[in-house]
């Protein structure tokens, strides 16, 4: 009979903490903070720094759109914006030792440059976009991150884009609640 | 039959009274709304800087109301588990169990507190794995010391409380100096930065009743050049350390004073 008891105090408690954390999951994630945008261009197989400087957690993120009339590549990357030119410049000038110093600057805007350093910095990017027109993402690093956005020209033309960038801040109980739990569930079973 | 029944008896009986329907729904409800609610939203490029600091600081930002719902919790079941019981003579009935009388408090604290307890960190345990699992299974050990740290104010009190219950005999009255100590502490520790530029500082000495705040100086100080820290005592990590367990044998000296005192002291 105790047994009966405990068993259902603790099915109501489970039932009342489901109920706290369905009200919770109901709150939407709120923009709260900066909102900067505008429209922009890119020069052929180029990239450029569309946001850096804050820092990131799982509960402090950024939320992108951008329309563009030419397919446009975006980086979230966990690096610091004059970490990425420091680098570049090095590179570029250990790669092209006769260019001039003004050649130097423009070069390090190329796609090439900024491929080299993603290939030698796999681990600074957060989250990386398919070649798109037209794009809307909101992002959450998993850990603390420093955030730089980078959007990047394949093509060999002009790309013209209108761009919003927001920070926004969320419980994370919406979206990774039910994925933690199907990650436990998935490793009690193997 | 052994002694483990007669305990259980006493710690069933205790859980009863503690945890009357829906005493206990209530409180999970309010720890798991209220530790979700005011998970640290408002830490966006300024305080984070670390991972490490970040988990401190969602921690602190977890505990805030939660841990006040648990001292009002735990002083309840303190102060009209056992004042009450010893008020109306109820202890008596436990006193005809064949068990020693620390064995008596230790179930009655048992359910007033370990329960409480086991509730609270688990509800906080399940935000922090929700809400940041990388950051806390990365840093365990910063969530741990952060839990042991935040604590410590809310178990001293409640040693507090005990001993006045046994003391007076008045679970009433020892609820209302609870609560009284539970919000003097929070106002000295608003007051003890101003205090410390005035120069009556106590900063130290308030450290080792809560040693959050010598965690929060030792998090607050990482990567600060020393200048810019001015006249700000940030503790080493070692420091901490030292404060968290002193906080600690702080507390157990008064629950040691509280369990002396029901056996040897306490005229029924």
């Amino acid at each position: 009979m105790r047994w009966i008891t405990l068993l259902g105090r603790l099915g109501t408690v489970t039932l009342m903490t489901g109920l706290a954390l369905g009200l919770v999951w109901l709150i939407p994630s709120a923009q709260m903070g900066i909102t900067f945008g505008g429209e922009n261009r890119v020069l052929p197989e180029q990239y450029q720094t569309s946001y850096t400087g804050s820092t990131l957690t799982p509960q402090n993120g950024l939320s992108i759109s951008i329309e563009s009339n030419g397919t446009l590549i975006v980086y979230f990357l966990d690096i610091f914006q004059w970490d990425l030119q420091d680098w570049a410049r090095t590179w570029v000038e250990q790669q092209f030792p006769n260019l001039t110093e003004s050649e130097v600057w423009l070069s390090t805007s190329n796609m090439t440059v900024l491929n080299a350093f993603l290939e030698s910095h796999s681990d600074v990017v957060l989250w990386k976009s398919d070649a798109t027109t037209e794009l809307s993402k909101e992002f959450f690093p998993t850990t603390v991150s420093n955030a730089t956005i980078i959007i990047a020209n394949p093509s060999l033309n002009y790309v013209t884009f209108q761009y919003e960038i927001k920070t926004v801040t969320r419980l994370r109980l919406r979206i990774d609640f039910f994925s933690q739990l199907n990650c436990l569930y998935q490793s009690a079973l193997s | 039959m052994g002694k483990g029944r007669p305990f259980l008896e006493v710690f069933a009986s205790a859980l009863r009274e503690n945890y009357r329907f829906p005493i206990l729904e209530i409180f999970a409800f309010l720890y798991a709304f209220g530790t979700f609610i005011f998970a640290g939203l408002g830490v966006l490029g300024t305080v984070a800087q670390t991972s490490e600091i970040y988990a401190h600081g969602l921690v602190n930002s977890l505990t805030g109301m939660p841990l006040f719902i648990f001292v009002i919790l735990i002083l309840v079941n303190i102060a009209y588990g056992l004042g009450n019981d010893i008020e109306r003579g109820v202890v008596q009935t436990l006193l005809s169990y064949p068990l020693k009388r620390r064995s008596i408090l230790s179930a009655k604290l048992l359910s007033a507190l370990g329960i409480a307890i086991l509730l609270f960190l688990g509800m906080q345990m399940l935000a922090l794995f929700v809400l940041a699992p990388d950051i806390i299974l990365s840093y365990f050990s910063t969530v741990l010391l952060s839990y042991l740290a935040n604590l410590s104010p809310a178990l001293l009190i409640a040693g507090i409380v005990l001993l006045l219950a046994l003391v007076l005999k008045r679970g009433s009255v020892a609820l209302v100096i609870g609560i009284v100590l539970y919000f003097g502490l929070s106002i000295i520790g608003s007051l003890v930065p101003f205090l410390a530029y005035t120069g009556f500082d106590i900063t130290k000495a308030y450290a080792v009743i809560a040693p959050n705040m010598a965690l929060d100086r030792y998090y607050s100080g990482v990567g600060l050049p020393f200048d810019y820290i001015g006249r700000w005592w940030i503790p080493s990590f070692s420091e901490v350390l030292f404060y968290l367990g002193a906080a600690y044998v702080l507390v157990a000296v008064i629950f040691l004073l509280g369990y002396v005192y029901f056996e040897r002291r306490l005229g029924i």
